[in-house]
């Protein structure tokens, strides 16, 4: 065992994983975390806590993390290199583990031209595949990136992102292979809807044998409404929304319910693809819906390790 | 070469107190490559702030200000006399050069943009990060670190759409161009490799003037 973290321990006893998201507060309420930790303690692995997404302000993700550790859940403390140089990462990843977080996800982080702070200076010192190298680095050699010694063992899960659907395309899988050499433990992909495009993706990672090297979580999204599919379609970059996706909820009497059954839908044929070992959902600003998902996707209970 | 625009005429106004006795110098080094228009730039500006109320005690355009600074200024000592500051139309460079060797205030009259001049008059872009650690080789000739928005060493983030950056569609994804770029060169392997992190104190410079 690298860290010993319940999602690690999920993974490594070959069982299919449910990672669940939980973005902070846009403010000081240690409840609005804990709210979300009680909802899906019991439907998920490990859950993530957002790193200021969308470069939008919020509580901290490493805080977030240790909210969630109080009610005895694992998290996935999610780092972007956006905000902080190689030295005040690796100084979180210390303060981070003497807390007791164990899984990282590495990320490079959206721009902060679309957040609250438009006018910010971005970082970006380190770039998220040199991210992972750096925890590895650390967890393996104990080894901070200039080469001094850390005290102390640094026992980390490492994650780090994949989006299929992002150009260029072929590109996507060599950047997998190079998060996997640099050091990748799991890897958490961009929400999934375009099943015929994830799929060919996932046997160009096959034939690279990458599925045997790193654990993939296929993200998915439940779509809340007719709005939320054309926004995702029209507006997020790198994500991949087919128009029947968006026919069939506006077509549906219930968009909602359409929603959940697409994202079902998706599990199972996400469930059929070789090399896929768990799926990551990304429910936002819907997290209600989510212990509905992982029940009818089969997935309870969640495994005791 | 460093390109530079007007500042808001506004904002140049709020830099003057009001009996301020101003003359304008304006540089010449770097007119043809900013496309100003030289004297009408300076006439416009004269006539602008005399509009407001400021005392404009002269104006001219010499040159090259970051390298003249001092024997352009002994030239001009008698237009001074009755000067309380002097406005400059010029790059951060010029400014500086010329704060150096005047005890009066200097007013920066334009900003310098992180652009730089191409091949083509008047197009502006950037191209060289002027990094001190140059990573061309492995990229096909296209800078990472100037064409990417996050200046990401090892392929592109997540963002990219249509070939587009997720800053805005109407901007090139610099990972796209790079993997375009090695596709067509027959080069991709290359892209396999792993950059390591920079040494960004090459980046810095001396923070001192070199003689």
């Amino acid at each position: 065992m690298k860290s010993g973290s319940n999602l690690e321990k999920v993974l490594e006893s070959g069982q299919f994983a449910v990672t669940a998201e939980c973005g902070p507060p846009k403010g000081t309420s240690a409840r609005v975390i804990q709210r979300k930790g009680e909802l899906l303690k019991d439907y998920c692995d490990a859950m993530n806590v957002t790193d200021n997404q969308t470069a939008i302000v919020r509580m901290s993700s490493l805080s977030g993390c240790i909210l969630l550790i109080q009610m005895g859940i694992d998290p996935v403390m999610q780092m972007v290199v956006r905000d902080r140089n190689r030295i005040a990462i690796q100084s979180d990843i210390l303060g981070a583990v003497a807390l007791g977080i164990r899984n990282v996800l590495c990320l490079s982080g959206d721009h902060q031209r679309f957040g609250n702070h438009p006018t910010a200076k971005g970082v970006y010192d380190i770039d998220s595949i040199q991210l992972i190298q750096t925890l590895k680095t650390m967890r393996d050699e104990k080894r901070f990136l200039c080469g001094e010694n850390i005290s102390g063992e640094v026992p980390l899960f490492i994650g780090a992102a994949a989006n299929p659907f992002a150009d260029p395309f072929e590109f996507r899988v060599i950047r997998l292979a190079k998060k996997v050499a640099a050091g990748a433990d799991f890897i958490q992909t961009q929400c999934v809807f375009d099943i015929g495009k994830f799929g060919r993706y996932m046997s160009m990672v096959r034939d690279k044998g990458l599925h045997e090297k790193v654990h993939i979580l296929a993200g998915v999204t439940p779509l809340k409404s007719v709005g939320m599919a054309r926004y995702m379609r029209d507006n997020v970059s790198g994500i991949s929304v087919p128009d029947e996706i968006v026919a069939r909820m506006e077509d549906a009497k219930d968009a909602k319910e359409e929603g959940m059954n697409i994202c079902l839908e998706i599990i199972d044929q996400i469930k059929e693809i070789e090399g896929v070992h768990g799926i990551h959902i990304m429910a936002v600003a819907w997290e209600d819906i989510v212990p509905t998902i992982v029940n009818k996707a089969g997935l309870l209970p969640r495994p005791i390790v | 070469m460093i390109v530079f625009e007007q500042k808001p005429f506004e904002e140049i106004l709020g830099y003057l107190v009001h009996d301020e006795k101003v003359f304008i110098l304006r540089c010449k080094g770097c007119a043809k490559a900013n496309q100003a228009g030289g004297e009408a730039d300076v006439t416009e500006m004269k006539k602008k702030l005399e509009g407001r109320g400021i005392d404009i005690t002269g104006s001219t355009i010499r040159g090259l200000l970051c390298v003249k600074a001092k024997s352009i200024l002994s030239e001009l000592n008698k237009d001074l006399v009755n000067t309380s500051s002097i406005l400059v139309m010029a790059c951060g460079l010029g400014v500086q050069s010329l704060a150096e060797v005047t005890d009066k205030v200097v007013h920066p009259a334009c900003n310098s943009m992180p652009d730089r001049e191409s091949m083509e008059r008047g197009k502006r872009e950037h191209r060289c990060g002027t990094c001190g650690d140059c990573v061309l080789e492995f990229t096909g000739g296209i800078c990472p670190l100037t064409a990417c928005s996050k200046g990401l060493l090892n392929g592109p983030c997540g963002g990219t759409s249509n070939g587009k950056c997720e800053v805005s569609k109407e901007m090139d994804c610099g990972w796209m161009l790079i993997y375009d770029r090695m596709k067509k060169l027959d080069r991709l392997g290359v892209l396999k490799s792993f950059l390591e992190s920079k040494d960004y104190r090459k980046m810095q410079g001396p923070r001192r003037l070199i003689t």
